[in-house]
């Protein structure tokens, strides 16, 4: 809100004059002048509860001490935080919420990172007063994400409104009454939001606690490093604590611009992944039937002898790499293959058709920033399960909606949202109902376009009034499409994709696609500045080939919707090289190499999120399965096929390159493909889990006992 | 007896007054038909300019004129409500109950008009869950014969005017009687109070305009502006003009509800109850509902009914449900009855009032229980003070006061008891 000069106000706080703008709250304006208030129900990010009464100061003409977090700021206001009157109002709460609430901090997992603990040293008295029985109370089972000791709950609420206003669905709520009050889900149920472990970071107390975590370490003997989460194309920020080297928890941190003070579950859980029982730390040859330990070098070198003889007699070599991993990694990997010649390489797991190559120079990405999602004022989802595909996303739609925007949907099936959804085409012939939309639109803009979308469109049937409605909702400033990854997985991906960019140009809205995987921007950088041929191999080609060398960077059978495709791909090769942290049954079964390499967690470098921001990490203290780190693993290879790599800083370089090359083409797709059958069988595209979509989250122990975890 | 029960239980004795026909034939509804007939003369600003001039003070407890706090809603085309307050739980008042069983048309046509004053076209009146066998079927055929009669309903009577009237029952809340918890009742939620600002008149029900009135006060509005407002205003005095159902209870030979003029003397409200039960002597009251501060009969007995004269004895007139204590009554246990009442009936949601009241309760206990130690009755005061003014809502201020003024006239009483494990001073 832009405030004229005049209507600037100004407001004593202890003292001093501070500018104000009218219809602040107290205490926005001592945070931002720096004067601490005391809180406990007030969250800057939730509606106004003023029940803690922990932020009561005095001002000046009121007869009663003021809650700051509850009282707009006027015109010549003064205030006092810390007179006698607000010292006596602030102190008074604090025995209050003591005399009830347990002396069990030495084992309680909140202590050293408690609001309570550290306000209660400046506020609190040595001594009770209170020596009466205090009250215990009952625990609910909130699944395996969040554990409760609701004896130490104060009642701030912070978990009740984030479920009615973040969550968007009220899994906890007050019930009883007076000292009886509680908070519970009522109907025993589980807490199962995909954003639900955010309520441990809010409760100022240890009622809601992290349940993996628990009795495991003191918060004081953490060391934390600043991260980037892998587990979708958002680039989350967290924090991840560690202690000896070994990962603890994580934390959200706090990015206004990317994912606020809020992380998936998912993400904060997921590393659990990393400590299952099996990761592999050996390196692994088949001799004689049987995969036996072996060196490094041995292997590198066995695996020279195969690319060479493989490469020399012009037989053929498939790599099939994560979409998961730094775009250092990746772009080494391709560029090794490129080098020496081959072609077959891809990292798109979970495409659904590959039929055309006329996406090839348009990389799935969005045109704006997340945080400009917030504004936007009408939205169309196409093929999405948002919420699950990428929860922060669904968070910043929810907040558009909030604040007035029309939210329309397409998708093969109904999906439960946490917002108000205008009008849902969602329907088995969703991908005609998306057609319409863009013929309406087309006939509402008047456009002309090339004969063989008209043709196309002649055939689709004509649109109703819904599909106008949509149409011209997109033919509104501040409209945005996203293209979701049931989209992306869909036999008909190229069509629903063309649709989907026409209607972006003709009602010239923003535009975002998302990607598979947390980097599949990264994975595409290296194609996009080398390929000039444009004859780089698919992932259907690879599947369908009998390979003389395949090699698999990164990823398992699980990772891709063709799992029978591949695991026949990977029985057919003759040789089969496996980069993996982890072992299962096909490696066992099928592979001749098994070099193991370190998950993300583990790792160090960058990765490119859905609006092209560029983040690096670097995890180099947490020990991994083996001492060599991937990048060198690959380096040796470069060696020992005596091809030069690129250092990191030149790889950087092309990463910023890549990164303007997409950035600044704003060109759309223009073209219907024609009508061919794809070759390949998409495997339960509807089912997308979003516990199962990378070999971390899918060994998540407590992510596993979840509701959705338990659906694998 | 001429003064007494003149305008809202002007009717109450009367056989089958609770019916339309009764209440047509002593000139109900001929307000609400000559404003519908006449909305030039007796425009919305006629109104709430007769009102005003009436002096009438909300009824609810804290007195607030009526006629201001209508002129308080914004003036726009916001959907607006009428809320009748009939959550009557202040423990010893129950003059609404008898105003919902015996003259519930006085309440249908003052919502009526105090609707059309404001631009309300919704009313709701929110009824005691208590009241669910003996109030609320009187005042739901009230509504069902008004509506029949044309009276309520989509442009009532060719005059464009539309007033849907709403009875609604709580769940049986203390906290509901205030008005913003009620509101939240109102909506289907828990009924815990919002804090102020914003209030009612701004951001009330379903987030639209709202003023909230206590049923006597919309009970006493047709009488008002039938015989005008200086009929009203001459009952009383200058600063609390008018009449108030007293509700005497206690110590009396003759408890009851008796609308009587404000400003009346104590002793002339004693008399009309019968005088003290027993022949006994007075010793204290509490003059307007369990939570008003507690007087011993030597300041009572000096004292007028009114709104200014109780406040300058540090008391109020409050709801008008007088508790007479005759000499005998043992104070200790009558604050911890009192006092158990808060702590049951807090809300639970400010630190202060959900920790405080249910620790104040246990003190009193444990005094009672001859278990008191030395130091509980300045812990019982630094309590109290502690939890009032520091809550959301007037609930905080409520379990306090009674603690406080209990204190301050029976300090000896207490300190008694608790040198004498728990041994009554009072006979």
């Amino acid at each position: 809100m832009i405030v004229e000069e005049s209507k600037k106000i100004t407001v004593t706080i202890d003292g001093v004059e501070h500018e104000a703008q009218p219809g602040q709250m107290l205490i926005e304006l001592t945070d931002k002048t720096g004067t601490y208030v005391p809180r406990f129900c007030y969250h800057e990010k939730l509606s106004i509860a003023a029940n803690c009464r922990m932020c009561l100061v005095e001002v000046e003409n009121s007869k009663n001490a003021l809650p700051a977090c509850a009282t707009p700021v006027s015109d010549g206001m003064v205030v006092k935080t810390k007179s006698q009157s607000a010292k006596t109002a602030q102190e008074s709460t604090m025995e209050f919420l003591l005399i009830n609430h347990p002396l069990d901090c030495p084992i309680c997992d909140q202590g050293g990172e408690c609001e309570l603990q550290d306000l209660a040293y400046t506020y609190g008295k040595n001594e009770s007063r209170f020596d009466i029985q205090k009250q215990t109370k009952k625990n609910d089972d909130l699944g395996p994400l969040v554990s409760t000791d609701m004896t130490r709950c104060i009642m701030c609420t912070r978990c009740v409104r984030f479920g009615t206003e973040i969550a968007g669905i009220q899994e906890l709520g007050t019930i009883g009454r007076g000292e009886d009050s509680n908070i519970s889900t009522y109907v025993a149920q589980t807490v199962d939001h995909e954003l639900s472990g955010n309520i441990i970071d809010l409760c100022p107390v240890g009622a809601l606690n992290n349940k993996p975590y628990r009795y495991t370490d003191r918060t004081w003997e953490l060391d934390q490093i600043e991260s980037i989460s892998p587990h979708d194309c958002i680039g989350t920020n967290i924090m991840v604590h560690k202690k000896n080297d070994i990962i603890r928890r994580i934390v959200p941190k706090n990015n206004p611009e990317i994912n606020e003070t809020w992380i998936p579950d998912r993400d904060r859980f997921g590393f659990d992944g990393i400590y299952s029982e099996d990761r592999t730390s050996d390196t692994l040859i088949r001799t004689d039937q049987d995969l036996n330990q072996s060196k490094l070098s041995n292997a590198v070198d066995k695996t020279v002898e195969l690319l060479n003889s493989a490469k020399n007699n012009d037989q053929s070599i498939g790599v099939l790499f994560s979409p998961s991993i730094s775009t250092e990694e990746q772009y080494l990997l391709s560029d090794f293959c490129h080098q020496i010649g081959i072609e077959s390489i891809d990292s798109r797991l979970r495409q659904g058709e590959f039929s055309n190559d006329i996406d090839k120079r348009f990389i799935p990405h969005m045109n704006i920033r997340l945080s400009d999602v917030d504004a936007m004022k009408n939205i169309l989802i196409v093929g999405s399960e948002l919420r699950k595909e990428t929860p922060i996303l669904a968070h910043r739609v929810k907040k558009s909606a909030e604040s007035g925007a029309s939210i329309h949907t397409i998708n093969s099936k109904e999906s439960e949202y946490h917002f108000n959804v205008q009008q849902d085409l969602s329907c088995d012939d969703w991908i005609n109902e998306l057609g319409l939309v863009l013929k309406a639109a087309i006939k509402l803009t008047q456009n002309h376009l090339p004969n063989n979308i008209a043709d196309h469109l002649d055939s689709i049937g004509e649109p109703t009034a819904v599909h106008e409605k949509v149409a011209a909702s997109m033919c509104q400033e501040s409209s945005l499409v996203i293209l979701g990854l049931n989209a992306y997985s869909s036999k008909n991906y190229q069509l629903i994709r063309s649709y989907t960019h026409i209607l972006s140009s003709v009602c010239q809205t923003n535009l975002c696609e998302l990607s598979e995987g947390s980097n599949s921007i990264g994975a595409s950088i290296h194609h996009l500045l080398n390929d000039t041929a444009g004859n780089i191999q698919n992932l259907s080609d690879i599947l369908h080939r009998k390979h003389d060398v395949l090699i698999m960077y990164g990823i398992e059978p699980n990772d891709t919707i063709y799992k029978t495709e591949l695991i026949e791909c990977m029985r057919s090769a003759k040789n089969l090289i496996v980069f993996t942290p982890y072992m299962n049954e096909y490696f066992e079964e099928h592979a001749d190499i098994i070099i193991p390499i370190n998950t993300h967690y583990e790792s160090s470098g960058s990765m490119i999120n859905l609006e092209l921001r560029n983040q690096s990490f670097n995890h180099n203290q947490i020990i991994g399965s083996k001492q060599f780190s991937n990048t060198e693993v690959l380096m040796s290879l470069y060696m020992g096929m005596g091809i030069q790599s690129y250092s990191i800083e030149e790889i950087n370089e092309f990463i910023q390159n890549g990164i303007d090359v997409i950035m600044n083409s704003s060109e759309r797709i223009s073209l219907i493909p024609e009508d061919r059958e794809s070759s390949l069988a998409p495997l339960n595209q509807n089912e997308f889990n979003m516990y199962n979509i990378d070999n971390i989250l899918r060994r998540s122990k407590p992510l596993q006992e979840t509701k959705e975890g338990m659906k694998i | 007896m001429s003064k007494y029960n003149q305008v809202i239980y002007s009717n109450v004795n009367e056989s089958d007054s609770w019916t339309l026909d009764k209440y047509i034939k002593q000139g109900g509804y001929s307000v609400w038909k000559n404003i519908l007939a006449d909305q030039t003369n007796k425009s919305t600003d006629w109104v709430i300019e007769e009102v005003k001039k009436s002096g009438l003070r909300g009824r609810g407890g804290a007195g607030f004129p009526t006629g201001l706090k209508w002129s308080f809603m914004p003036n726009n085309d916001d959907q607006k409500y009428i809320v009748c307050n009939s959550d009557e739980s202040e423990p010893g008042t129950c003059h609404d109950r008898d105003i919902l069983k015996y003259n519930p048309h006085a309440l249908v046509e003052g919502m009526a008009i105090a609707g059309y004053a404001i631009g309300a076209t919704v009313g709701y009146n929110y009824v005691r869950g208590e009241f669910m066998l003996e109030c609320y079927p009187r005042i739901e055929a009230a509504v069902k014969e008004a509506y029949d009669a044309g009276l309520l309903g989509i442009d009532i009577l060719n005059s464009g005017i539309d007033f849907d009237l709403h009875n609604f029952l709580g769940a049986g809340a203390y906290i509901c009687g205030e008005e913003t918890g009620l509101l939240e009742s109102l909506e289907g939620k828990q009924g815990k109070p919002r804090f102020k600002p914003p209030f009612p008149a701004n951001f009330g029900l379903f987030g639209k305009p709202t003023t909230v009135n206590n049923t006597q006060t919309l009970a006493s509005i047709p009488k008002i502006l039938e015989n005008g407002p200086k009929w009203y205003a001459d009952f009383g005095t200058e600063k609390s003009p008018g009449t108030l159902i007293f509700s005497i209870s206690g110590h009396v030979n003759k408890p009851g509800n008796y609308e009587l003029p404000l400003g009346i003397s104590f002793q002339e409200v004693i008399d009309v109850a019968g005088g003290i039960l027993d022949g006994k002597k007075l010793k204290a009251v509490i003059p307007g509902g369990s939570s008003t501060k507690v007087l011993p009969a030597d300041i009572i007995e000096n004292c007028t009914m009114d709104y200014e004269s109780l406040q300058d004895v540090d008391s109020a007139l409050g709801t008008g449900a007088m508790v007479v204590i005759s000499e005998g009554t043992c104070m200790v246990n009558l604050l911890k009855r009192i006092s158990r009442f808060y702590y049951a009936e807090s809300c639970g949601q400010c630190t202060p009032c959900r920790e405080g009241t249910g620790w104040l309760y246990r003190i009193l206990d444990r005094i009672t229980n001859g278990e008191g130690k030395e130091g509980d009755l300045a812990l019982l005061e630094d309590v109290a003070g502690r939890i009032e003014g520091n809550t959301i809502c007037a609930f905080g201020d409520a379990s306090a006061w009674p603690v406080q003024s209990f204190l301050n006239h029976y300090h000896h009483e207490f300190e008694y008891m608790i040198k004498n494990n728990g041994k009554t001073m009072a006979a």
